[in-house]
């Protein structure tokens, strides 16, 4: 009981200094604003590099999202969490890096070039029969990166905000700006397909869960 | 999907991938130096949502466009050609059909000695007229 009272309160203080750092950043304190990166910076990151693929660039992304973020500051009402209406930005931000990127693959593809990347299909078994083994060596982030990038991005970002970085599905919701229901049958069409690739591994976790 | 089957699957999910959920990072600290490095360097601050210029592109494109539209809209004249004009020579009465016409008005008794007089001024007007197209051994 008393643990519970501690973290309520921990939460409750966290929030506060949530909005006081933005508070602090929205009249121009950079280093309040700082402060609210260091907090979310890491989840960041593993988001933008399921959204896209690669770890230096989500990196590279979440920077320029954060930066956005900072210039558009008034525009947040603080009605939502920071990192709900920070994360728009950021899906915002990778979803234009990952159009741009597509149409550079065009123009290479129509001068000749090799597309960047691999289908899924060639490179990704149909089931994972060792992906413990691959989680124990790492690999199993990188296949299933590999995996998200077949995914509609709507779906890859509802995937990667639910099962990589915790939110609920009305955070997500008020993110993507969709509804629950939508959110939902995004999420549901993302797992039938990612059954396909860790199928095996998820049968694995629940027998030992 | 239903619920049942949702709620199943998403705790599935949500227990496969508890691991890379909860894995350290270590890029916080460094994208937020930098971060703040950019922000103090480029003198951003908050700023006000405003409108967001054109680019120089705009213009030139809508430019372009008027440039291509606008012949395709204008009316096109069509300019009488050496053929139209023969088809317009040709229906013009010549001083021989009127001559005729004249000679079956006078057999019916319609054109009388009055007329002829009352016409001939424009008559001889129209034969120098027509005497520069028509063969003089014609209009004789």
């Amino acid at each position: 009981m008393a643990g519970a009272q501690s973290r309520a309160a921990a939460v409750e203080n966290a929030v506060t200094d949530e909005k006081s750092l933005v508070q602090a950043a929205r009249g121009g304190d950079v280093s309040s604003f700082s402060a609210l990166v260091r907090l979310y910076a890491a989840r960041a990151v593993r988001v933008a590099t399921s959204l896209t693929g690669n770890r230096e660039d989500g990196e590279d992304l979440v920077q320029e999202a954060f930066v956005k973020a900072y210039q558009n500051l008034p525009s947040f009402r603080g009605t939502s969490k920071f990192y709900t209406w920070f994360y728009r930005i950021l899906a915002n931000t990778c979803h234009d890096h990952l159009r741009r990127k597509k149409m550079r693959g065009f123009v290479a593809f129509w001068q000749g070039g090799e597309r960047e990347r691999e289908s899924v299909v060639e490179t990704v078994p149909s089931a994972a029969p060792d992906a413990a083994r691959l989680l124990l060596d790492g690999e199993l982030e990188e296949k299933l990166h590999t995996a998200l990038a077949e995914l509609p991005f709507q779906q890859r970002s509802v995937f990667a905000l639910r099962y990589l970085d915790g939110l609920a599905l009305a955070e997500i919701a008020e993110s993507l700006s969709l509804s629950e229901g939508a959110v939902k049958a995004h999420l549901w069409h993302a797992m039938q397909k990612m059954k396909k690739y860790l199928g095996a591994y998820l049968e694995k976790e629940s027998s030992h869960g | 999907m239903d619920d049942k089957n949702f709620e199943k699957a998403d705790r599935s999910f949500m227990t496969a991938l508890k691991g890379l959920r909860e894995k350290p990072s270590d890029g916080g600290y460094g994208i937020a130096a930098e971060v703040e490095r950019r922000l103090r360097a480029g003198g951003s601050a908050p700023r006000a949502r405003r409108a967001r210029a054109l680019p120089w592109l705009v213009p030139a494109l809508a430019l372009s466009l008027v440039v291509a539209v606008v012949p395709a809209l204008r009316p096109v004249h069509v300019t009488q050609g050496p053929v139209a004009e023969r088809i317009q020579l040709a229906s013009r009465p010549t001083v021989s059909s009127v001559d005729d016409e004249i000679a079956i008005l006078k057999e019916v008794g319609a054109w009388t000695e009055d007329d002829d007089n009352r016409v001939a001024p424009e008559t001889e007007y129209e034969e120098v007229e027509l005497s520069r197209a028509v063969p003089l051994t014609r209009i004789v």
